[in-house]
């Protein structure tokens, strides 16, 4: 295990500086990327710019910039081009709205995914498996926005049971609940519908396997088969899956959703940022990102290891 | 298990005897190929043929607007009418209103879902749409489905350096937040093409949401398949084939992909679902379709804002973006149930 999460390491290392090098290559190619143009203001004659130019180095050749701003990176000193506020401090004031919406949001989803999978798959073909998968379906076809502002017209313009946008600290839970459970259940039906399928799909498969079948034969009481022998191998897909998916929310849906209920997340700041072309938070946000897909990814992979003996971590990785 | 696949409790519950097992439940199976079978099993799932219909359905609607456009409703999916006044049973009334909020639905040949805020006809809108929606979520599945199958495959399969390298990649991709690089690359390309060598993309261009969507994918789908494969080069028969000196290409395709293709199958129609939904989401943030070009994301885009005053603006592409999505998803479940005879505890009956 220890040389794994070694290995692990290492490989960590080399995709986030892969994705720090494309991110910053991404903005060098693109048309109208030149911060120096929006630096140096609406009115600005060729002399400013290249005054602004010189004063940021961007006059310097790409691999001194990078290197520059891998630096400030590094040493938490990176400065936003468009408001000139330090971006690590603004980051660490959005972190907690972010993980909170996330974190709340799949423990949602994974709760609900693995009841209704379980119930579904229990009653494959019954009218409980029916209705259950419709509701799965319903789930997976509609876009999180959409159900955002549906929620938000129902509970919040006819019935003003939660408030519509806003974020409030944890240090008053039930405020930070209440703003928060249209935007967890907005993230959290999608994956609760692919969640119970896919879990649906693997225990109705699993109850037809050999060890099931002789966990029954030698006379094993019902419950523990459920538990030890068709949950423990049709959670595997769902653990894959959880970590990936969190990691994904964070640099994916969580923005759009962040946008939708105006909370002041990382997605919100990540969203403006991109709109005004600003490369400094772009590049920190999308290492974060980045940082969040491979920590879990990890965690994932030991987690797989230990539910399924069959695969040895060491030699699939 | 029986030969035939039927349920272990089918056998135990059966008044045979425990151990025997049943009779095949289709007196027909003898000789009959897997995918006859399938189809068999599938024609029986009625659940799976309507909601195929509805996708079907709402396919050749979005195939025929311009039918629609030309010969109902007499306008354009980009024409203008703000400030024409529409005569309804006898009543006059503005397309757009002075406050500017456009027309409801009025039922009628021309403006049958009412109007965008530019008066234009929300019904022909949404159909034109929903052909740029269709088109590029096709498209992105394809390129998610093939690359995600063939690197899962190698992957899988040759295990070592391979495997490592793969794996890897798809790592950068996978970390890659996806959706802050296609807003990245939308909000930039709305003001000018880009050239990188010999690819030129236009500003315009829904290749630009369809590659990326295609691609940010990818490992969500390879990962589980090369989960399987690990699983399934270990199974008798992969070394059953190898013993009578098949080779690696010939393992892979003929011996582990047809054991793959109820996971690709369910993927496929999950990827279709999941690359409309994302191309409506990337539309919403203004870097996937981009105006006055239609599709149901930017439809849903431009009518959120006015959601409490025109809320049908937002409610008639989202129902048939979920009808479309909704018909594909479940017929995609039913395909499952009928692909995999072990899985037939619904199709079956």
């Amino acid at each position: 295990m220890g040389r794994f999460l070694l290995r692990r390491l290492a490989s960590s290392v080399v995709v986030l500086f892969t994705v720090s090098v494309l991110t910053f290559l991404i903005f060098e190619v693109i048309p109208n990327g030149n911060p120096a143009l929006r630096l140096a203001g609406r009115t600005a004659t060729p002399g400013n710019i290249a005054a602004v130019e010189k004063a940021y180095g961007f006059d310097k050749p790409v691999y001194v910039q990078y290197l520059r701003t891998m630096e400030q990176v590094f040493t938490g000193k990176i400065v936003s081009y468009a408001q000139n506020l330090n971006v690590v401090s603004q980051l660490r004031q959005d972190l907690p709205v972010t993980a909170s919406l996330v974190l709340g949001a799949a423990a949602l989803w994974i709760v609900m995914g693995i009841a209704l999978g379980l119930i579904a798959g229990l009653h494959a073909g019954g009218k409980i498996d029916t209705g259950i998968t419709v509701l799965n379906f319903v789930g997976i076809s509609a876009p999180s926005f959409v159900i955002g502002y549906v929620l938000i017209y129902l509970f919040s313009f006819k019935l003003h049971v939660f408030p519509s946008s806003g974020y409030v600290g944890l240090s008053d839970p039930l405020a930070w609940a209440d703003h928060l459970i249209m935007p967890w259940f907005s993230l959290a039906v999608l994956y609760t519908g692919i969640y119970a399928q896919v879990l649906r799909a693997t225990v109705v498969d699993v109850l037809h396997e050999d060890h099931v079948r002789t966990a029954r034969a030698k006379g094993l009481t019902r419950r523990r088969v459920l538990v030890h022998h068709v949950l423990r191998t049709s959670l595997i897909p769902i653990v894959s899956l959880s970590g990936l998916d969190i990691a994904a929310v964070l640099g994916g849906s969580a923005i759009i959703i962040e946008v939708v209920f105006n909370l002041p997340g990382i997605g919100n700041y990540a969203s403006q940022s991109i709109g005004a072309l600003d490369v400094p938070p772009v590049l920190v946000i999308t290492m974060f990102g980045a940082f969040a897909v491979v920590l879990f990814s990890t965690i994932t992979d030991v987690i797989y290891a230990l539910l399924d003996p069959r695969i040895r971590v060491a030699r699939s990785a | 298990m029986t030969s035939d696949g039927t349920a272990v409790e089918h056998v135990l519950a059966d008044e045979s005897g425990v151990g025997i097992p049943a009779p095949p439940r289709d007196p027909y199976a003898a000789g009959a190929t897997p995918y006859r079978l399938a189809g068999r099993r599938l024609r029986h799932n009625y659940a799976a043929l309507v909601f195929a219909a509805l996708f079907l359905l709402v396919v050749i609607l979005c195939l025929l607007a311009p039918v629609y456009a030309r010969y109902i409703a007499h306008t354009g999916p980009n024409d203008q009418h703000i400030t024409e006044v529409l005569n309804i049973n006898g009543k006059s009334e503005d397309v757009v209103s002075v406050t500017g909020v456009p027309i409801g639905p009025t039922w009628h040949s021309s403006f049958f879902l009412g109007a965008d805020s530019d008066g234009r006809d929300l019904a022909v809108r949404l159909l034109y749409g929903g052909r740029t929606s269709l088109a590029i979520g096709a498209m992105a599945t394809a390129i998610t489905i093939g690359l995600a199958t063939a690197l899962g495959l190698v992957a899988g399969y040759y295990r070592g350096w391979a495997d490592g390298l793969i794996s890897r990649v798809l790592d950068i991709v996978w970390a890659y937040p996806a959706l802050l690089l296609a807003i990245a690359l939308g909000v930039s390309l709305a003001t000018g093409g880009i050239t990188i060598g010999p690819i030129s993309l236009s500003s315009g261009s829904i290749f630009v949401p369809t590659l990326v969507i295609g691609i940010v994918y990818v490992p969500y789908v390879a990962r589980p398949i090369r989960g399987e494969v690990l699983a399934l080069r270990e199974r008798e028969f992969v070394e059953a084939a190898r013993a009578l000196g098949a080779t690696n290409l010939r393992i892979m395709v003929r011996e582990i992909l047809p054991n793959l293709s109820s996971t690709i199958v369910v993927f496929v129609a999950l990827q279709l679902a999941h690359s409309i939904i994302l191309e409506a989401a990337l539309s919403y943030l203004g870097a996937g379709v981009q105006p006055p070009a239609a599709s149901w994301g930017t439809l849903l885009a431009a009518g959120t804002p006015l959601f409490t005053v025109a809320p049908y603006l937002t409610l008639a592409p989202a129902a048939l973006l979920v009808a479309a999505c909704l018909g594909v998803n479940i017929f995609g479940d039913g395909l499952r149930d009928a692909l995999d005879p072990r899985a037939r505890v619904r199709a079956g009956r």
